[in-house]
């Protein structure tokens, strides 16, 4: 799709291309701000957050890039914000004491639905589900996630470990699968 | 382990990659609030900057115009020389606001020698020398007058009229307030040290009223601020065009011997030699006079073209050319005088230009900005070097055929300087940003020949602006 007009409407400050552009990304970048927060009206506050940000800093987007990639990584950005300034994060990311890991079996989860995997991850504590989100299903690696949240690479990877073994039990414990 | 955790990756990004929650309609409402609120905030912080701006700038100019203008000291020239002390009591005189000059005559009467003193204004009835054609006439009747109290008094006047002793005519002097009748001994004229002790004596006298009449005319001048000066015997110059350096009145002037020589030998009687003023050789003269000269300093002028380069966390370095034009107004007198010693004052406004090409260096600090928009401090030095210095000077008087005098000369000297400022910055199209900066200046000493804003007021308040490129 061609986003130019649109740019250019909300770099004027036209409300209208800027409703179109919101309505162009809004349902994707809810789904992302889900993942994130806790519930629906923590995700509501980081997507109205996040558009103030896009159209705000638009003027500084390249154009090199796809302009969704732009929105959701400052979508993403803006729900780790909310959560630093929430405190949220530090509970579960300062630990790093080493646990038996169950290893997630993929193929059972891979049978589940995605609104399914949607409620778990929801469930998940704060950190492992931040890291979690951003190694497993953003694509970060856990050099960038370190600098994301200010924390070591090995407690980033430390956390992604227990997220997935938290992520096993789960699964075992809620669908009974043994 | 590696493997698992790819398979998962993907099976997770597959399954959320085009994962939509469908926002309610306020949830767009909410964003379209807080889009108003934003751009209201920005109108406002828009129209706060405007009137700062707008503050500052008037304030600059109104420091620019009235701070800034310069006191000089008026030249004096009293006990300037000691070789003319006399030439330089005899051309002390006024010029007063109206322009109308007043001018020093003498001729013999009788017993009496008739002092008159610096006059103000409203002397105007008195015998005035303001122009040069009126100088030919007044001079022609003063030369007749002399041939026929000469015959009148014959041998008995004897003493003979200091040249420092000015004389008006009785009608004039009746309506002067500062008119003085002084009598000298008439046995004077049988002794000739006798006759100059009490010629040196009145000289004195006269001398110390005119100083007298100066410093009153100096204070009337700061009170009201007047443009006009008190200017005296600054044409005893060897370089100036408005010198009569050979002329037989200034042989007189220098010794009262002469003078009285002169008198009895009735060479003032030569015909008129009248020194033109407009004389196009006076122009260099009016730039050095100037600049002893009291003026009104109109603020700086400064265009800059430059480019900042960005050094990361708001930072980035700025420098380029800049030109800056510094313009005063004043006024400066000028004495001539001819054979029968009438002195004639005329008064010239002038008008100075001078120009410099600065390289400014300077840090600048983001505060805020959005794509079009920014706000920054920024502080650091220039370095200015003074191009021209243009002098243009009219004649006040209307002179008839009176030229416009002009010329130019080079300014000495690297002028230095440290300015900081908070600024805003607009681009008008990508990298070109116009800049406006409310700034304070500390200028550091030079060498400089010439009396500048920057010499006689170190600290300014002035408004940077320009059109840089922006290094990204």
């Amino acid at each position: 799709m061609d986003y130019t007009k649109i740019l250019e409407g909300c770099l004027k400050g036209n409300l209208k291309a800027q409703r179109e552009l919101y309505e162009c990304f809004a349902g994707k970048m809810l789904g992302v701000c889900m993942r994130y927060a806790s519930n629906r009206e923590e995700a509501k506050d980081m997507l109205h957050d996040g558009f103030i940000k896009v159209f705000t800093k638009l003027d500084s987007f390249s154009g090199t890039g796809p302009l969704e990639a732009w929105v959701r990584r400052i979508m993403v950005n803006t729900a780790l914000e909310q959560l630093r300034k929430n405190d949220i994060l530090h509970d579960t990311i300062d630990y790093d004491g080493t646990t038996d890991h169950l290893e997630a079996n993929v193929d059972i989860i891979s049978d589940l639905t995605r609104n399914e995997l949607m409620q778990i991850i929801a469930e998940m504590p704060p950190g492992y589900r931040t890291v979690f989100n951003l190694f497993a299903i953003e694509g970060y690696s856990h050099q960038e996630i370190s600098e994301l949240l200010q924390i070591s690479e090995g407690t980033s990877k430390s956390q992604y470990s227990r997220a997935r073994s938290w992520l096993q039990s789960k699964v075992t414990v809620k669908y009974n699968i043994q | 382990m590696k493997q698992e955790d790819d398979k998962l990756r993907n099976l997770l990004q597959d399954v959320f990659n085009d994962y939509e929650v469908t926002p309610e309609p306020e949830d767009w409402n909410r964003v379209a609030e807080s889009l108003n609120k934003a751009r209201e905030h920005r109108r406002f912080l828009w129209a706060v900057w405007s009137a700062a701006a707008t503050i500052l700038l008037l304030l600059a100019l109104y420091t620019g115009n009235e701070y800034v203008s310069n006191k000089s000291s008026i030249a004096t020239t009293t006990n300037k020389t000691k070789t003319q002390p006399n030439t330089q009591k005899q051309f002390t005189a006024v010029k007063s606001q109206s322009g109308n000059n007043v001018s020093t005559k003498q001729f013999p009467n009788e017993k009496k020698i008739l002092v008159k003193s610096v006059q103000e204004k409203a002397d105007s009835k008195n015998i005035k020398t303001e122009k040069v054609n009126s100088d030919r006439i007044i001079a022609a009747n003063i030369s007749k007058h002399l041939a026929d109290n000469n015959q009148q008094t014959n041998n008995q006047q004897k003493v003979a009229p200091s040249k420092e002793l000015q004389v008006t005519n009785e009608s004039s002097l009746t309506k002067t307030k500062a008119d003085k009748v002084i009598d000298i001994n008439p046995t004077l004229a049988s002794n000739d040290k006798k006759k100059e002790v009490a010629s040196e004596k009145a000289k004195e006298q006269l001398a110390q009223e005119q100083l007298n009449a100066l410093k009153e005319n100096r204070e009337t001048k700061k009170t009201k601020s007047d443009r006009s000066f008190i200017l005296s015997g600054l044409a005893l110059g060897n370089s100036s065009g408005f010198q009569p350096s050979t002329s037989s009145d200034q042989a007189m002037m220098s010794s009262p011997s002469n003078y009285s020589q002169a008198g009895s030998n009735i060479n003032y009687l030569n015909p008129v030699n009248i020194y033109d003023l407009t004389a196009s050789t006076s122009a260099p003269r009016i730039s050095s006079i100037y600049q002893n000269m009291e003026r009104t300093f109109k603020p700086p002028i400064t265009i800059a073209l430059t480019a900042t380069f960005s050094m990361g966390n708001k930072l980035s370095l700025e420098s380029g050319l800049q030109y800056t034009n510094l313009k005063s107004d004043g006024q400066v007198t000028i004495k001539s005088a001819n054979d029968v010693q009438s002195i004639t004052y005329n008064t010239y406004n002038v008008n100075e230009s001078l120009n410099y090409i600065g390289i400014p260096i300077f840090i600048n600090y983001t505060l805020t900005g959005t794509k079009h928009l920014k706000t920054f401090i920024s502080s650091g030095f220039t370095f200015e070097k003074g191009i021209r210095a243009n002098y243009k000077a009219i004649s006040i008087d209307n002179i008839p055929g009176a030229l416009q005098l002009s010329s130019h000369n080079s300014i000495k000297g690297l002028q230095e300087s440290f300015t900081g400022g908070i600024g805003l910055s607009y681009t008008f199209i990508p990298h070109f940003e116009l800049y406006f900066q409310p700034s304070v200046s500390y200028y550091f000493k030079t060498n400089n020949t010439n009396v500048t804003i920057y010499s006689t007021n170190p600290w300014l308040i002035n408004l940077r602006s320009g059109i840089r490129y922006n290094f990204k």
